[in-house]
């Protein structure tokens, strides 16, 4: 209670259509946002519509001459039969699963870290901008060197005399170090945007849970964490879309191995495009994640989300 | 960012299912006489600007150096190189554009099995009716081969990727064992005569591997073709005659004898479990005693600090050698707009010595008459030249047979991650051969 009536105080409904004269015409929102949705038309949904398009044709050849033909839902059960598509369900689940949780919760931590950090925050908040400002491409260079067989992390276990890893070229593990390089590459950011949420937090407000004798775990429980719901839902909803679509670490670093343990959709809905020539099979795949993102991106605001988020 | 992923993928494949364009989609040109040259650069020229075509290829020095001089003799043509980055590059961006009908893209190099794939889908003409019967004897007849698909002539050959044992002296003589002849100490016909068996191979990379502790063998990334020709050794075919069924060929036990055979020599430490970003690094680094190598590194000695050398291709004991040769070649777009104009700079590759001569200083060429020569010109007599005359006669002497399917590209990305499961132990060998044959028969689905 004490919380909903700081934040109001703090945050006075605005009543636009109360205001200045310019902004009374029913029109002017619509006008504003039109840039937007005719970017979203063009860009998105354009391409959802002609991509479902590409995805129910096909093509039949003779010598020399192919004829596209529509072939309903053959694509989509092409791809669910194949007998790699359920290496690729797994390998993107398992990815993400794990990926996501990590990555929220080792920046979340590093942003609550951040706010006691006094002094050095500065500076490490600048070292976590390093990652960020490395493209996944120069990220995954740094991390192949280091994992390689006779690279940095094999020559210290080496020197504490114990046993050198596969790492990447290992079944058993190149999925989680896959994992591992994703969550360095994305905490720096994360952790930067966890601690612009925590610092907008009044800190009366969690004063004031103190002295209503609640501990700290409880003060996060249910004062800190409730007032990043925001900021939650939206790396929630930006990872699941962005790890669900995971690919360049297939391409630059396991080719889809060892044993398809990193053959992610994209990486197969990639070759099937590239390699293949099989657009409607590859735009099948993808239509198919984006159907399962979607879902996940509405459980998520169903549990998450609230009528403000 | 599912959206922009859609997005992209949908405006890579606009219009990639080609609606019907027929093979009959070339301009009627006659077939021009041996040796006569053309006139459509003459012809071009007096319609005014000259015509610009586009090629797009990698970097390798040899498309700049056709470019320029092709330009630099045919002023009613302007070849315009698109450098498409890596060598696998082109192909990618070829189907992107080819996906999209793309009347500015004229020639395009492409992999091996790539040209059959296009031609199936109507992406690209075939050279037929630009080289006459005579003209098509100028390619050495196993590179003619590659790229005669259904009786059609589907691309220029550009290269050759014949198979050599590439050799780190230093390791050897560590190890205290001789190597296989080379072609540092004598001629091409001792050097092929006395080529090692893999067994051989197998047996003193594992003694090198254990008396110098470095490792005795090497299959560089990236080139898992390599056991193609291996597998022919033992008898094994990839697909049927008609390149439309896998199942009772790739699924045979010639390819799991040899699956267990590179296995084995993996496990045993004979071969090192490559890292999948290793090339020939590791190698010109003088950390390993024998790499499989490919023509195009027929200079290779020159760049490394060990006394190098290069011996014959392996052959498995008692059976035939026979070694890689498909590789690069140019294909005509069928829907570029200027397919006179890009015909004559193929035909000019092709047939014009004066083209030939770039392989010079380069890999080894498709054409006959400077392969055949490279076996007697003195220029090769001396090591490493002569690692060239060594890839003529492989070439010439040991051509192993090229699939061909529609499928090719399918498969061979297939092939790339199965072997490489198989070389580091993710997968038995009978597990390996069982999913390749299962991934490429679904990929033969929609051709049958």
């Amino acid at each position: 209670m004490a919380t909903r009536r700081l934040r109001d105080k703090r945050r006075p409904a605005v009543r636009y259509h109360e205001g200045s004269p310019s902004l009374r015409h029913w029109w002017l929102p619509y006008a504003l946002l039109s840039p937007a949705i005719f970017l979203i038309v063009v860009f998105g949904l354009s391409a959802i519509v002609g991509g479902f398009v590409v995805s129910l044709q096909g093509e039949r050849f003779s010598s020399g001459h192919a004829e596209t033909l529509f072939v309903g839902l053959r694509n989509y059960v092409a791809v669910i039969g194949s007998s790699i598509f359920a290496k690729s369900v797994l390998a993107t689940a398992e990815y993400n699963l794990v990926a996501n949780p990590l990555l929220v919760g080792s920046a979340l931590a590093i942003g609550i870290a951040l706010t006691r950090a006094g002094r050095l925050a500065t500076f490490f908040q600048s070292t976590l901008l390093l990652s960020v400002c490395l493209s996944w491409t120069v990220t995954l260079l740094i991390w192949r060197s280091i994992l390689s067989e006779g690279g940095l992390a094999n020559g210290i276990l080496a020197a504490l005399n114990l046993p050198t890893q596969p790492f990447y070229t290992s079944a058993s593990q190149a999925l989680w170090v896959t994992v591992a390089i994703s969550a360095w590459a994305g905490i720096g950011f994360w952790s930067l945007v966890f601690l612009g949420a925590l610092r907008a937090i009044n800190p009366e407000v969690i004063e004031a849970a103190a002295l209503d004798g609640a501990s700290a775990i409880q003060r996060f429980r249910y004062v800190v964490l409730p007032m990043m719901r925001r900021t939650l839902l939206l790396a929630s909803v930006v990872l699941t879309a962005s790890n669900a679509t995971v690919f360049v670490p297939a391409q630059l670093l396991t080719l889809g191995g060892p044993d398809n343990s990193t053959h992610f959709i994209m990486y197969e809905a990639s070759q099937k495009l590239f390699y293949d020539g099989r657009p409607g099979e590859a735009v099948a795949l993808v239509g198919l994640l984006m159907i399962v993102v979607f879902g996940l991106v509405f459980i998520q605001f169903r549990i998450v989300g609230s009528d403000d988020a | 960012v599912t959206l922009v992923s859609l997005g992209l993928l949908t405006t890579a494949c606009a219009g990639a299912t080609n609606p019907g364009s027929p093979t009959g989609g070339s301009v009627a040109v006659e077939p021009t006489a041996a040796g006569e040259p053309s006139s459509s650069a003459e012809q071009s020229s007096a319609g005014g600007a000259p015509v610009t075509i586009s090629l797009v290829a990698n970097g390798e020095p040899r498309y700049a150096g056709w470019v320029k001089a092709f330009n630099a003799t045919h002023p009613g043509i302007q070849v315009k190189l698109e450098d498409s980055g890596a060598s696998g590059g082109a192909a990618n961006v070829a189907a992107l554009r080819f996906g999209q009908k793309d009347p500015t893209l004229d020639i395009t190099s492409d992999e091996v099995g790539f040209d059959i794939q296009w031609f199936t889908k109507g992406w690209i003409d075939p050279l037929d009716t630009y080289f006459s019967a005579e003209e098509l004897k100028a390619f050495v007849p196993s590179r003619l081969a590659d790229e005669t698909y259904q009786g059609h002539f589907l691309g220029v050959p550009v290269t050759n990727s014949t198979l050599m044992l590439g050799l780190n002296l230093d390791l050897f003589k560590q190890a205290g064992v001789e190597p296989p002849p080379g072609m540092k100490e004598t001629g091409v016909d001792a050097v092929a005569n006395g080529a090692w068996t893999w067994e051989k191979v197998a047996e003193v990379a594992k003694t090198i591997q254990e008396k110098t502790g470095m490792p005795g063998l090497q299959f560089p990334k990236g080139e898992m073709w390599v056991m193609y020709p291996l597998g022919e050794q033992l008898g094994g075919n990839v697909t049927s005659p008609d390149g439309l069924t896998v199942k009772g060929f790739l699924d045979g036990p010639a390819w799991l004898q040899l699956a267990k055979w590179f296995q084995d020599v993996h496990a045993s430490g004979a071969a090192t479990v490559m890292n999948p970003e290793w090339g020939y690094e590791e190698f010109t680094a003088g950390k390993v005693a024998m790499v499989e190598l490919v023509a195009e590194q027929n200079t290779i000695c020159l760049t490394v600090k060990f006394e190098c050398d290069v011996a014959a291709e392996p052959h498995f004991q008692g059976v035939q050698p026979k070694s890689a040769r498909g590789s690069n070649a140019l294909v005509l777009s069928a829907f570029s707009q200027h397919k006179k104009e890009a015909a004559e700079f193929l035909r000019w590759v092709a047939l014009d010595p004066a083209a030939w001569k770039i392989f010079e200083e380069d890999t080894l060429p498709s054409q006959d008459a400077p392969v055949t020569k490279t076996l007697t010109d003195p220029a090769y007599d001396k090591f490493p030249a002569s690692v060239k005359r060594l890839a003529a006669y492989q070439q010439l002497n040991w051509p192993a047979d090229q699939p061909k399917s529609p499928a090719d590209p399918e498969i061979w990305r297939v092939w790339d991650e199965v072997w490489l499961d198989i070389q580091t132990g993710a997968k038995t060998p009978a597990e390996g051969i069982q999913e390749l044959t299962e991934r490429a028969d679904e990929a033969l689905n929609i051709y049958r």
